[in-house]
């Protein structure tokens, strides 16, 4: 017998309920105003060109002595670690006595075509590190990168170890060339070179379609019909619009920078194989040996677990644990499920490790 | 379940409804509605997808009055209401079809295969309102990265990415071979060549859209076969679809499903390179023309503004570790100036100086280098950056 339970009527009638929750959605969507982003009170503490560090105002009585500097992702903004009451881990992380820190790289414009990973890594997150060594009086801090931002971290770690005493990654690409590495195949005939050549920086557009592509029909139709059922719930669409804002807010990549890491990281993998340059230095993970936390997610169409999983293979730490989060990209930082999980657990961890 | 009021009809099938005029029935709603608004725009005709045509139309009426962010928004959502309009015209001709069978034969599965055929067809065909819809569903909102590309890249050039649209690749190749051959002569010889490398640049880039375009359609078709096979897979299991929304996600699911057997090829990350560096070709071709025409004219060019950005970048770069230097050196100078004892206590005490930091800086870059390469090579390399450092010094 056939498996299709539709009668006419039915099928008439949903088609009549979307239709009318479609026209009814506009007006929910002239009440929602501003959508705000970025729940966490805090404040500049340095700023270098369009770099901005800032401190999180403590939420806790007592602080942990080691300082926590985030380092996110040079696309889309870091605001979707506390994205919202309820739905930050930046949030998470303040509750469990962590005095924390983040770097929001800005948006680059044509003057900051030229920045390369050198000036990322070896300049502006040196000098954020340094400054904030100083500050608290220590000579190693804790590290927590987020995805892009958690490959810098491990740059950055292995290039100056002296400086880091606890490493934690966050979905993190590390092998390049893994299976179902979408994005990595789409970038591998790419000719890089004359990519930014033409363009100088990479426009964010490019990016944002490039990463809905990779599972486009549910990241560029059916989330939208989801919607359609939300639109009669104002605070339901207010929070589906602020993810919408966070994923459309994408900066434009500085060219040269996004040329060497399109080139060493996604097209040579050179990582894996210690032989990032990153201006007059090689990055031997090797040299991680601080003590190091991966996080990965299991459905991350972005980043596949089996990339981030193995930096377990190349880091040079007797002192290495791995946390799976039954979630995706995004999911490990706005789920409710993931604000019971991650903070508490990188602040667990932290703890144990001074 | 609640019988229905087109279930009383029992001398016919509840299927035997005219899903075009009911659809007609509704647009001529909208159509009295707007009657009442004098801002809404005109209907005088109909094409074949009313609902499709209703929502046009009545957001043609309310987008005047509606917040200027939402359009874009909105405009994405109707779009993708015509993907649930396409299922659902296509969906109930099957199951009107299935309904006039016997409920407990086996002729539904070759109901349900013909079906399947048919939009297959219209895929092939496609041309007519219903073969575009189906295109659109392939394209999921710019699905396949053409006008994306295109819209980013027209940005990077005066002559944007449809100045050549209309010369295909099918009428390119009549010409291409006897025009493109012409040498340049006479005085505008370089600006001849110029647009027939232009023109030579436009046809393959035409022809990576064609063979990207003949790939990609590959995917509406496996999402079919899968819907089918998927259908047939639920018979057994003894599933049910019971809403069009649950055949929507059946159709998501089989689309991502064809989607990414396709993109995970090797022949996928060739023809997608193919195109992006084709049409970048294209572009930065174009550039260069505009480039020369503004150096004829005595203004600045973009290859002009990169060498002076270039310039200013390694100039802050120098500038950040003549800085540094001179920090150490204040460092050291001050620590000379103490008296013999508080340096030696300070000395010990010390944990964060600038000359510690530094210190270990060149201890990480030491260990990393010296499995790369022979340590005189790095030595040299290290020897050669203190060159430059003092001589920026020296500059400030």
């Amino acid at each position: 017998m056939a498996p299709f339970q539709i009668r006419p009527d039915e099928v008439i009638q949903e088609v009549q309920k979307f239709n009318s929750k479609l026209a009814q959605g506009i007006h929910t969507l002239s009440e929602i105003g501003d959508i705000e982003v970025g729940v966490s009170a805090k404040e500049p503490v340095y700023c270098e060109d369009k770099m901005v560090l800032y401190r999180f105002k403590p939420r806790a009585r007592k602080l942990k002595k080691i300082p926590l500097l985030i380092v996110y992702a040079l696309v889309n903004r870091p605001y979707m670690a506390d994205l919202q009451d309820g739905r930050s881990m930046i949030q998470g992380l303040l509750d469990a006595g962590l005095d924390v820190y983040l770097i929001d790289w800005g948006y680059p414009d044509s003057a900051d075509r030229y920045l390369t990973l050198d000036d990322y890594i070896n300049g502006y997150l040196d000098r954020c590190v340094d400054l904030i060594r100083e500050k608290h009086g220590i000579d190693r801090i804790n590290l927590l990168g987020i995805c892009q931002g958690g490959t810098f971290s491990l740059c950055y770690s292995a290039l100056h170890p002296d400086k880091v005493k606890n490493l934690v990654t966050t979905v993190t690409p590390v092998d390049f060339h893994t299976k179902n590495d979408l994005l990595s195949l789409m970038v591998r005939h790419v000719d890089v070179d004359l990519l930014v050549d033409t363009l100088g920086n990479i426009p964010g557009e490019l990016l944002n379609w490039t990463y809905l592509s990779l599972k486009p029909f549910r990241l560029m139709g059916q989330k939208y019909m989801d919607l359609v059922d939300m639109l009669d719930d104002t605070e339901q669409a207010r929070n589906f619009m602020r993810m919408e804002k966070w994923i459309f807010d994408s900066p434009d990549q500085a060219g040269e920078t996004f040329r060497e890491f399109a080139k060493q990281f996604y097209q040579e993998n050179r990582l894996v194989k210690g032989a990032v340059q990153i201006g007059e230095h090689t990055v031997d993970l090797q040299n991680i040996t601080m003590p190091v936390l991966n996080i990965y997610a299991m459905q991350d169409h972005l980043v596949p677990p089996d990339s981030s999983k193995a930096l377990e293979g190349c880091v040079g730490t007797d002192d290495y644990t791995s946390l799976e989060f039954p979630g995706g990209h995004i999911g490990i930082y706005v789920s409710s499920k993931a604000q019971k999980m991650i903070p508490p657990a990188v602040a667990s961890w932290l703890s144990k490790r001074g | 379940m609640a019988e229905s009021p087109v279930n009383k009809k029992t001398s016919q099938s509840p299927w035997d409804i005219d899903w075009l005029e009911t659809q007609r029935q509704y647009m001529d709603a909208w159509k009295s509605f707007s009657r009442f608004n004098p801002a809404a725009p005109d209907i005088t005709t109909r094409n074949e997808n009313p609902w499709a045509e209703a929502m046009d139309h009545w957001w043609r009426t309310v987008s005047p009055s509606a917040p200027q962010g939402s359009h874009a928004f909105m405009s994405k959502m109707l779009e993708q209401g015509k993907v649930f309009y396409m299922l659902a015209e296509q969906f109930t001709r099957l199951l009107n079809g299935m309904d006039q069978l016997n409920k407990v034969s086996e002729g539904w599965e070759d109901l349900l295969r013909q079906q399947i055929e048919e939009m297959k067809t219209l895929l092939a065909g496609g041309r007519d309102s219903a073969g575009e819809a189906w295109h659109g569903m392939l394209g999921a909102w710019q699905l396949l990265p053409l006008d994306t590309l295109q819209r980013t890249f027209s940005s990077a050039s005066l002559m944007p990415g449809d100045f050549l649209q209309d010369l295909k690749p099918e009428a390119l190749e009549k010409v291409t071979d006897k025009f493109l051959s012409i040498p340049g002569v006479g005085y505008t010889r370089e600006s001849q060549e110029q647009i027939q490398e232009a023109i030579r640049l436009w046809g393959i880039y035409q022809k990576a859209c064609q063979e990207y375009h003949s790939a990609t359609s590959r995917i509406c078709i496996d999402t079919l076969d899968c819907m089918h096979r998927r259908i047939l897979d639920m018979n057994e299991q003894g599933k049910e679809l019971r809403s069009l929304r649950e055949i929507y996600d059946l159709w998501v699911d089989c689309s991502e499903e064809a989607y990414a057997a396709f993109t995970g090829t090797e022949e996928f990350s060739e023809l997608y390179g193919h195109l992006t560096n084709s049409l970048m070709a294209v572009k930065q071709h174009g550039r260069n023309i505009i480039d020369e025409a503004l150096s004829a004219l005595n203004m600045p060019t973009r290859r002009g503004i990169n060498t002076m950005q270039k310039r200013q970048q390694e100039l802050r770069r120098d500038w950040r570790s003549a800085l540094n230097r001179i920090r150490q050196l204040e460092e050291k100078i001050g620590t000379l100036h103490q008296p013999a004892a508080a340096r030696r206590a300070g000395g010990a005490a010390a944990p964060a100086t600038p000359k510690k930091r530094a210190a270990g800086k060149k201890k990480a870059a030491a260990t990393t280098t010296k499995r790369k390469k022979p340590a005189k090579a790095t030595a040299g390399k290290r020897k050669a950056a203190s060159a430059r450092d003092d001589m920026i010094v020296i500059k400030i």
